[in-house]
């Protein structure tokens, strides 16, 4: 088998010097002649009625160019789920809201107008907790929404703000359950964490004379963005650029349009100069996006030897004052059945609730984390219950390659066993666990994610590329897809160099912008790398074929008996006979006119409509284990180790990899341990870095990643994604580690000092 | 934020003039604390009056007596790194290497620290807080895992400092100066709990101004130790801490002094526990009783009783730290 040249290597990244030399340019970094900067006025109540905003002070302020309230915007409901406005017209629905914004010649001053804008409210009743939420003659965060039917306990009830209900079953599960040797029920909650990216959301916008605008915004998905964008502002799509800039962390915020790429785009047009928004920290606690907070209550029936035979999740998903992507969220968590390990029998309720609190929509795990934390901790009370080994339980379960879940996934490759199995041996787990000092633990969990997301906006999920040949041999890849941090620039380098026979050095990467890149969905759903890169794969074969083609007179050979390698193009066999990249280009160019500019684009296949969630193959997977020590006098908890193997079908780039294990684990930890968004009434109490804690380097373990490479048939190279899902299992490895060290069983995350304290010195009255 | 003037004082006396004259005037050292008061609109001076400009103001020394004497805009970093600080003092070296950031360090003073204003998020943050006139704390019956559980009467938030309880455990005291006088007011006495008549967090008046922190000399073999509970590993507030500071003559505790930080609203000295343990033999067993002791009179609210638990723990630990210690 012939060894690769630019793939399964450690390639640095292509714009690592940039980005390491502070040389890379972000959305804050772009400055345009004549640059106004914009200020957005957002609401200070949780639920009220907008009666009059009078802005005339504000815009007599000497240096405020242009403002814009609800009544200066079309209005339009937008999202997957279209609920709600860029700019509020005449309700707002959670502290933060925007009601009006200001451009003006510099921050202080549009600071300055925002104080001058009154807004008359009318509070109306609002509403905090979903549970309350759903109880009828709860407040109604979206007038008029009727009340629906809900199963709770087995008995269908009305509640209100439900704006969105998932319920599906395959098999039988009572029957299941009446038949299982054990059965047992467990609730389980997670907390809001924000995304905490160290760039905070932004837009540049500018309107040129004929009302063409170009935007440059920190964004994980231009294309979807320039079409919000386009509805909103009333106006083409084809009138809009999007240029993503590098981005600084996204971690799924940064999927949907915020007011700060709307207002920009609205002020830019009454102001005929370019405007710039950047958030404030505070800003980004309070008014973007954060992960669903969520109630799991899971009940599973095992046989004797731990064979699984039904499991049922209901989950009450608490998607604050709007929709954004929660029901498709919750759409995912309830795939999570069955997904992992075989359970014939799965039964499934998600009910999507609106409250007053800030929106929650796409984070990194999308449902899926929170349904996997929900059921992998219980994996281990049922391992314990039975007097099984929790890896046993697992690896006994464990789907393989060639199954079809009873969710309706085709499993195409699977390194689920072999990723147990390697983290078992890794992390020393049979002898280790019986041999930790006291107050030490070990906790394994699993997960498996999409690499490829399900029809969005109506679309097929698909990417495509360009290839070009320079006449000096080197070549631009133009691709739709966005780097947003995790490397993805470097990867499809890398397949492109691969395929191409060039070096990944002489390969220079468009990526992104809507007017010179094709059209990509955007960055989510662990894609890229599977999606867009099997349209790069296609569109540098495309390039070559060409190249072959005309290089093959020069050479004196048949297209199909040349070879590209190493930046040469030669006849099979004889190395001798070929020429370089640039003496081919030139010969192409110069001698025959001809322009080498590969084409390639790809399709996710659309799954039968009967499966449960129709999200495409390939899946990933992945196992961790964490070790932790607890110190029981104070609560804390360190985690002093993370050992992690996942089966991303092949390692384009195995430093990418570890860089995304590394990254999971430190999140999720933060997620496990100590992040929550705390709210009082739907105001944030901690809406800064200093009071909203996530872990710094000084916490970080000690991580070791490796990949189990399956091969997975259709990717490229038999690459699968792997990003999102390292973080899935890292909060439940550390619960369960933790109950392993000191025997206390925490289900609602975070896992703070003060839930350990006070459960390990519950008297046994309490 | 307000516009302000920026002023340089040449002296202390320039300083207090212009404190006096101005009475929208504040003094501006590191700024850590001050600009993001003002940033958030619970400080809006007209005047800042730079003390920065002033010589001799962050000297470290000792007086004739071996006591140390610290200017009010000595650097957090500075003084922690002072030979002389980690010779006799250690236990404000401990305190400050656990607090806030190096680069928080490098711009904070000792005495903006000990003056720095709560963090209580209802105070910091937009809602109808007690201090900002508000009818009642909202911690009490609200989000109440970082307030006090002593002395929480009509408002829960706490004194933040760590360098603050662990000057309390060494006696220290800061000299005051205004127009008319000089005052030294040991820090026992200069914090104060916050309360409808009484605003504030000190006795500091606003046309003074701290001119000195004295630490005394502590007894030969004295030894301190500042144990802090975070929520991460640094840049963090104290859930909860304990500065002790221990002296003891063969094997008896001749002194001790044990003060609670992020537990009240001033540091909180468990004078309960130090009289359990004065005049007697350390063991196991009694470290054990004066920890028991070091909460006494405790009123958790809601969410914070796990604070109880920590000061104990941090309190046990640290005695049989000390304790050990002085064994080898």
């Amino acid at each position: 088998m012939k060894s690769h040249s630019s793939i399964g290597r450690r390639v640095p990244r292509v714009d690592g010097l940039q980005l390491v030399t502070g040389g890379a340019l972000y959305t804050a970094d772009v400055a345009l002649p004549r640059m106004l900067h914009g200020r957005i006025l957002r609401s200070p109540h949780a639920h009220a009625r907008v009666l009059c905003v009078d802005a005339e002070r504000a815009k007599r302020v000497r240096g405020v160019m242009a403002v814009i309230t609800g009544k200066d915007t079309a209005g339009r409901l937008f999202g997957i789920f279209p609920d709600e406005r860029a700019v509020a017209v005449d309700r707002v629905r959670y502290i933060g809201e925007a009601v009006a914004a200001v451009a003006a010649l510099d921050d202080d001053i549009a600071e300055e107008a925002l104080s001058l804008i009154s807004v008359e409210y009318e509070p109306l009743p609002a509403v905090f907790d979903p549970s309350e939420a759903m109880r009828l003659g709860a407040p109604l965060v979206h007038e008029g929404l009727a009340p629906i039917h809900i199963k709770e306990g087995g008995e269908s009830k009305l509640a209100s703000n439900v704006s969105f209900v998932n319920e599906f079953h395959v098999g039988d599960v009572e029957r299941a359950f009446a038949e299982a040797d054990h059965v047992r029920e467990d609730t389980f909650t997670t907390s809001a964490q924000c995304h905490c990216a160290l760039e905070p959301h932004g837009a540049v916008a500018d309107f040129d004379a004929g009302g063409k605008l170009t935007l440059w915004s920190s964004t994980q998905g231009p294309f979807l963005l320039a079409r919000d964008l386009a509805f909103t502002l009333d106006m083409s799509p084809s009138d809009i650029r999007i240029i993503k800039p590098r981005v600084g962390g996204a971690f799924g915020g940064k999927r949907e349009m915020m007011a700060s790429d709307f207002c920009a785009a609205l002020l830019s047009r009454r102001a005929h100069r370019p405007v710039k928004i950047i958030y404030t920290r505070e800003e980004e606690f309070m008014a973007t996006r954060a992960r669903h907070p969520m109630t799991l209550q899971v009940k599973t029936g095992v046989r004797r030897d731990g064979t699984l035979v039904a499991q049922e999740m209901t989950i009450i998903a608490d998607g604050g004052a709007y929709s954004s992507r929660g029901p498709v969220i919750l759409k995912y968590a309830g795939g999570q059945l069955g997904s992992l390990y075989r359970v014939p029998n799965i039964k499934f309720a998600g009910y999507h609730v609106y409250t007053n609190n800030p929106v929650s929509g796409s984070f990194r795990g999308f449902g899926m984390l929170q349904a996997r934390f929900a059921i992998e901790s219980q994996m281990d009370l049922l391992a314990e219950d039975l007097g099984i080994d929790p890896a046993e339980i697992r690896l006994k379960n464990a789907v393989r390659a060639g199954e079809v879940t009873s969710g309706g996934r085709r499993v195409t490759s699977c390194g689920l066993s072999e990723c147990i199995e390697k983290v078992v041996e890794a992390s020393g787990w049979r002898d280790r666990r019986v041999n930790l000092p006291p107050n030490h633990g070990l906790g394994i969990a699993c997960n498996d994610y999409v690499s490829s997301g399900a029809r969005s906006q109506g679309f097929i999920d698909s990417s495509a590329a360009y290839v070009r040949l320079q006449d000096d041999g080197t070549v631009v890849l133009f691709v739709g897809a966005a780097d947003i941090g995790q490397g993805s620039d470097t990867t499809l380098c890398q397949i492109a160099a691969e395929e191409l026979g060039v070096p990944v050095a002489s390969i220079r990467i468009v990526s992104a912008d809507t007017e010179l890149a094709p059209r990509d969905m955007g960055t989510y759903a662990s894609r890229i790398t599977f999606v867009a890169g099997n349209a790069v794969k296609l569109a540098a074969a495309d390039a070559r074929r060409q190249l072959f083609q005309v290089a093959a007179d020069c050479l004196e050979a048949r297209p199909e008996d040349l070879e590209a390698r190493d930046g040469r193009v030669f006849v099979k066999g004889s190395p001798d006979r070929g020429l370089s990249f640039q003496e081919a280009a030139v010969y192409v160019m110069k001698e025959r006119g001809v322009h080498v500019q590969g084409r390639g684009g790809f399709a996710a296949k659309v799954e039968d409509g009967d499966a449960v969630l129709s999200v495409p193959p390939p899946y990933s997977f992945g196992a961790q284990v964490a070790e932790v020590e607890v110190d029981t006098e104070t609560g804390q908890v360190k985690v002093r180790r993370f050992v992690a193997a996942h089966d991303c079908g092949f390692a384009i780039n195995p430093m990418g990899l570890e860089g995304q294990v590394e990254g999971s684990v430190v999140c999720g930890m933060g997620h496990a341990l100590v992040e929550n968004r705390l709210l009082d009434e739907g105001r944030v109490l901690n809406p800064s870095l200093l009071d909203y804690k996530i872990p710094t380097s000084l916490e970080a373990p000690y991580v070791a990643a490796s990949a189990i490479e399956t091969k997975d048939p259709e990717g490229p190279f038999g690459a699968k994604g792997v990003s999102e899902g390292a973080q899935v299992p890292v909060a439940p490895a550390i619960a369960n580690a933790i109950y392993d060290a000191i025997g206390v069983r925490i289900n609602d995350l975070p896992i703070t000092p003060e839930k350990i304290l006070k459960a390990l010195h519950r008297s046994p009255k309490d | 934020m307000r516009p302000f003037e920026h002023v340089d004082a040449t002296s202390v006396s320039d300083a207090i003039a212009l404190l006096k004259a101005e009475p929208d005037g504040t003094i501006i050292a590191g700024g850590t604390d001050l600009l993001d008061l003002m940033k958030d609109g619970l400080a809006s001076p007209r005047v800042l009056i730079n003390v920065k400009t002033i010589d001799g103001l962050d000297r470290i020394e000792a007086d004739a007596a071996g006591h140390l004497i610290i200017g009010p805009i000595t650097t957090l970093a500075r003084l922690a790194e002072d030979a002389r600080v980690r010779q006799d003092f250690l236990l404000l070296s401990e305190a400050i290497s656990v607090t806030a950031s190096p680069q928080l360090r490098n711009m904070a003073t000792v005495a903006g620290n000990v003056c720095q204003r709560p963090r209580c998020w209802y105070y910091r943050g937009t809602f109808d807080c007690f201090l900002k006139g508000g009818n009642s704390c909202l911690a009490v019956g609200g989000r109440s895992r970082d307030s006090g559980i002593f002395g929480a009467a009509e408002c829960a938030a706490v004194n933040p400092s760590d360098l603050a309880p662990a000057l309390l455990a060494l006696g220290a005291s800061v000299v005051i100066e205004n127009a008319k006088r000089r005052r030294e007011v040991p820090l026992e006495s200069f914090f104060t709990a916050p309360q409808k008549d009484r605003p504030g967090f000190t006795v500091l008046g606003r046309d003074e101004m701290i001119v000195e922190v004295k630490v005394p000399k502590q007894p030969v073999g004295s030894r301190g130790i500042y144990l802090k509970a975070m929520e991460r590993k640094t840049w963090s507030f104290a859930q909860a801490s304990a500065a002790i500071q221990l002296s003891r003559a063969e094997a008896r505790v001749t002194d001790v002094r044990i003060i609670l930080g992020g537990v009240a609203p001033v540091p909180w000295r468990a004078s309960a526990a130090e009289d359990v343990l004065r005049g007697k033999v350390p063991t196991g067993e009694l470290i054990e009783r004066v920890a028991a002791t070091a909460t006494d009179g405790a009123h958790p609210l809601g969410q914070n009783g796990y604070k109880v638990k920590l000061a104990k723990a941090l309190v046990k630990r640290g005695l049989a730290m000390l304790v050990d210690n002085s064994r080898s």
